[in-house]
């Protein structure tokens, strides 16, 4: 069980345009990884292409000792490979419960390990992202703030152990954003591993552990969040080199 | 068993109602006008509720019902003209033969979303109707193909009845168990329902074989029922009452399918004297739907009796 997470020259071309440009890294067993860059760097689709929802083209993808590059989302949740959505996209005629039970129901296999019933168990992820004063009401009725916090919990409702959540503060206010970082924090201090892809990076950094930059598909940056933002290249892709050298 | 005791409420209702159609026949004194229509509006409903779990429940609009009808009653009269095997394996091979009609239209559509679906749907079927019309000598053409009686009508009419209840209490478990969650999610989100680990496209191919099965037995009973197939089941007509029902009683309730099927048969033979105004009757039948009741006469009722029932706890609470 040496690596709990690996991806190995992962590339992804969209016709001729590299998305994607040999990616390498690891996330070891309860890391909370951050992963940054700027617009079109490529986060997004390399969290589609780990999850299965793009095919890579070429390069390796190893969970929990097996190459999963081929398998398809809903393999790769059976696998404990959880993902969340920017844009919230709840199961609207479902109840809030219902829509975190859906994942518990899916994975069988996973819940019997944690050896409490499913009915505790959506409660518990209920009561974890505060909506279980909405539990019988139809998803339909959240309002978008309460629907990021759904989108986590149908997400824990799967009882993932990679989850990967993709900017789960876009277009929230700073309270609102408290509340999750605070979620997101006792996730991983049961020892979740967490990869968060987010613009918000005051925010982020002080979540992760780690952070890896990306810029036009490149790796370009891995590393502490206090020495990623210090790297030139980090900042010369986020502010220009000229803006980087006068700060520098 | 659980869900079979939580559903003993269904099911008591669908025996009281079966038990109720077969007493027609003795009070009735084996009236064939009464008995033909009842059978059709049985069948009817099989179409409706089978249409349902696939465009109530998943999501996937099915433009095409009568396909499996079409596909099982052609099986069935084939093998009835050309074979001497006993009845139960013609039986057999007409609903084997429409329940795997399904796959064309559900393996093209595998990776697709619904939209896609639905044009399949839609095309199919006019494919099958190009064949029947293209190999006479087999299919019969126009014409279609015709049997002897070899049933009595009273004992199909049981059948029709048995079918019914079978379809109704069966999609009715189906929906509320895993596999109905699966497809409900399905209809909400695809790629959600892959986030959290739901396989859609084997639950699709499944939904479809489902639909297609409890179809398929139905369209055998109204090949026997008739002594005839035709290429009409292959155009666009009868797979459009299918929809118009579920959407008139509601979709994405079995109920509400079941009812849709029962009052456009009761329509459909109320009409038959008006028949050349079917289309505008129904055109207008439906965009009063939309307006009234768009979840149909059973979402109707339901918010009828909630509405009724929160006033009560009010003025209880009062």
């Amino acid at each position: 069980m040496g690596d709990f997470f690996r991806v190995e020259n992962l590339c992804k071309n969209f016709g001729n345009l590299l998305a994607l440009d040999r990616i390498t890294f690891k996330v070891e067993r309860g890391e909370v990884l951050g992963l940054i860059g700027p617009n079109g760097a490529g986060k997004t689709t390399l969290f589609n292409v780990v999850t299965g929802f793009f095919r890579c083209s070429s390069g390796k993808i190893v969970f929990r000792g097996k190459d999963t590059s081929k398998l398809s989302p809903d393999k790769l949740a059976a696998e404990g490979m959880i993902r969340t959505f920017q844009i919230p996209k709840p199961f609207k005629e479902l109840t809030v419960g219902e829509n975190v039970a859906v994942g518990t129901l899916f994975n069988p296999g996973r819940i019997r390990k944690l050896s409490i019933s499913t009915a505790e168990f959506v409660d518990r992820v209920l009561k974890g992202v505060k909506l279980d004063s909405f539990k019988d009401d139809s998803a339909s009725v959240l309002g978008y703030g309460n629907l990021k916090l759904l989108e986590l919990g149908r997400a824990q409702g799967a009882v993932p152990e990679l989850l990967l959540l993709d900017e789960p503060f876009a277009g929230l206010n700073a309270i609102e954003i408290e509340s999750i970082s605070q979620i997101l924090r006792a996730l991983a201090k049961e020892g979740l591993t967490l990869i968060i892809v987010e613009h918000r990076l005051r925010e982020l950094m002080k979540l992760i552990s780690r952070v890896i930059v990306l810029y036009y598909g490149k790796k370009i940056a891995d590393g502490a969040p206090q020495d990623v933002s210090r790297d030139k290249r980090v900042l010369e892709a986020y502010l220009g080199k000229r803006w980087a050298s006068d700060n520098a | 068993m659980k869900t079979l005791r939580k559903e003993l409420m269904p099911i008591s209702i669908m025996l009281a109602l079966s038990i109720g159609l077969v007493s027609v026949v003795p009070i009735s004194r084996c009236d064939y006008f009464i008995i033909g229509f009842l059978t059709s509006a049985c069948l009817w409903i099989v179409y409706a509720v089978s249409w349902d779990l696939l465009g109530g429940y998943t999501g996937m609009l099915n433009f095409g019902q009568m396909l499996f009808v079409g596909v099982a009653g052609y099986t069935v009269a084939l093998i009835e003209l050309h074979f001497n095997i006993p009845r139960l394996f013609m039986i057999l091979a007409g609903v084997a033969g429409g329940t795997l009609s399904s796959l064309l239209i559900s393996l093209p559509a595998f990776r697709v979303r619904a939209s896609y679906f639905a044009v399949v749907s839609l095309v199919l079927p006019l494919v099958f109707h190009r064949v029947t019309m293209t190999f006479i000598k087999l299919f019969g053409g126009d014409y279609g193909l015709n049997i002897d009686r070899v049933f009595r009508r009273e004992h199909l009419y049981y059948a029709a009845i048995g079918i019914m209840a079978v379809t109704v209490i069966a999609i009715r478990l189906v929906v509320k168990r895993k596999i109905g969650m699966a497809l409900q999610c399905i209809r909400e989100n695809e790629e959600t329902a892959r986030a959290v680990g739901i396989n859609v496209g084997r639950y699709k191919v499944i939904a479809c074989m489902i639909s297609a099965f409890f179809t398929s037995l139905a369209g055998v009973c109204s090949f026997y029922y008739m002594g005839h197939v035709g290429p009409d089941l292959f155009g666009l007509e009868g797979s459009f009452d299918v929809v118009i029902m579920c959407v008139v009683g509601g979709t994405g309730s079995v109920f509400g399918a079941a009812l849709g099927g029962g009052i456009l048969s009761l329509v459909l033979e109320l009409m038959r004297p008006v028949a050349e105004y079917r289309n505008v009757l129904y055109a207008a039948l439906l965009v009063v739907m939309m307006m009234v009741a768009p979840r149909g006469v059973w979402g109707l009722m339901k918010s009828l009796f909630r509405r009724r029932f929160r006033n009560y706890v009010q003025q209880g609470a009062g």
